[in-house]
């Protein structure tokens, strides 16, 4: 058997463009999901923040496992079961990306369990963008407010970060995301 | 790889031609395992976490997955083991280059997912199992395998995407340039 030559010129070119393809393959992640292989060893704010997440939920103790009937009602966090079927719907998307549990590792954006209340930029491992920094090192916290302004406005609030997802116009379906997140998330 | 080597199993003509025969069907075999695959993939972020259909799509994944690996894990063999297959005689040397190259490419890389993706889903404390047989899992769930696994794994997946339509673009090519059918191109 012979085999054909397989010249110097051809081999450069196919092999190159080999190279090239899996190059720009390598960023496509970060391109189309905002996700990046990195993370911190520590969080100069998360040990503090732990420790005042663990401090509110020793005074609003809320039940390991929420029930539909704790956190709907008259005065509770859902004026009805409509509300809490749709709030759950309008957080199927938010959930590719993040977990709420106490115990859960961050996905492609961090953990939100104790979100509200919680210092900005302040999870333990999670890398975050500059603009999430420096709004820790600020001191900046996520009241429902602010959280309402950041899913109205991502990208100008704090630029640059990760977060594939358009701004919510839809001010309803913002506060039923805040409601869901207090009812699951704290 | 295999250019170099010499396997007394196929050194009669008919052995040889039924080495072609088995290393082209088991290629053949991973291309339409790795399309499945790749259709399974683009169905992740269509269905919402934590509800029924995702579970079928994450174990269907992860089944096809291993699958895969076992082939290309036997494909790799055969290829570093086995003479290579006998090219065509009119073949020009760039068609059967590319036609290696591209393959072995492909072969590498699902290599790789099927590496990296068990240990991205050990690394999330997930289960790895295939149609049904659970996987013992090598370690506890590491936050840092995960981010690195999972970025490297979602990076190949994207070169494999990619892949599979040069390969066959520049397997069409090769075959109109030197009259080989396009079957014997891609993948080899």
């Amino acid at each position: 058997m012979t085999t054909p030559s397989y010249d110097r010129t051809s081999k450069l070119i196919i092999r190159g463009a080999l190279i090239a393809m899996f190059a720009v393959c390598l960023y496509m992640p970060y391109a189309f999901f905002g996700v990046l292989p990195i993370f911190t060893l520590s969080n100069e704010y998360a040990a503090e923040e732990d420790a005042k997440l663990e401090q509110r939920k020793a005074e609003t103790p809320v039940a390991d496992e929420v029930s539909d009937d704790d956190i709907v009602g008259p005065g509770k966090i859902f004026a009805s079961a409509e509300e809490l079927a749709q709030a759950k719907t309008d957080f199927i998307w938010c959930r590719f990306c993040h977990t709420v549990e106490p115990s859960s590792v961050h996905r492609i954006g961090p953990n939100l369990n104790g979100i509200i209340g919680r210092r900005v930029g302040s999870k333990e491992k999670y890398f975050y963008t500059a603009s999430f920094r420096e709004a820790a090192e600020e001191g900046k916290i996520w009241t429902e407010q602010a959280l309402d302004d950041f899913l109205a406005r991502p990208k100008e609030l704090y630029p640059g970060n990760r977060m594939r997802y358009d701004p919510i116009d839809d001010a309803g379906k913002r506060e039923r995301i805040i409601k869901y997140l207090r009812a699951y998330a704290q | 790889m295999g250019d170099n080597m010499s396997d007394t199993s196929v050194s009669s003509p008919s052995a040889a031609a039924n080495a072609a025969a088995r290393d082209s069907a088991l290629g053949w075999l991973l291309f339409v395992v790795a399309c499945n695959i790749l259709y399974i993939a683009t169905q992740i972020p269509e269905t919402p976490v934590e509800s029924p259909g995702r579970t079928v799509v994450d174990k269907m994944h992860v089944s096809w997955g291993l699958t895969a690996l076992v082939l290309v894990v036997a494909r790799l063999y055969f290829w570093w083991r086995s003479p290579p297959q006998a090219p065509d005689p009119n073949m020009p040397g760039w068609c059967w280059g590319l036609a290696k190259d591209m393959s072995l490419a492909f072969y590498a890389s699902i290599l790789i997912e099927g590496i990296v993706g068990p240990m991205r889903a050990w690394g999330e404390g997930y289960q790895v199992a295939a149609f049904g047989f659970s996987l013992p899992a090598l370690f506890p769930p590491i936050y840092e395998v995960r981010v690195v696994g999972g970025y490297f794994h979602s990076a190949v997946s994207f070169f494999v995407l990619a892949i599979l339509p040069v390969g066959v673009a520049g397997a069409l090519v090769a075959s109109w340039r030197s009259k080989v059918p396009f079957y014997r191109l891609f993948p080899v």
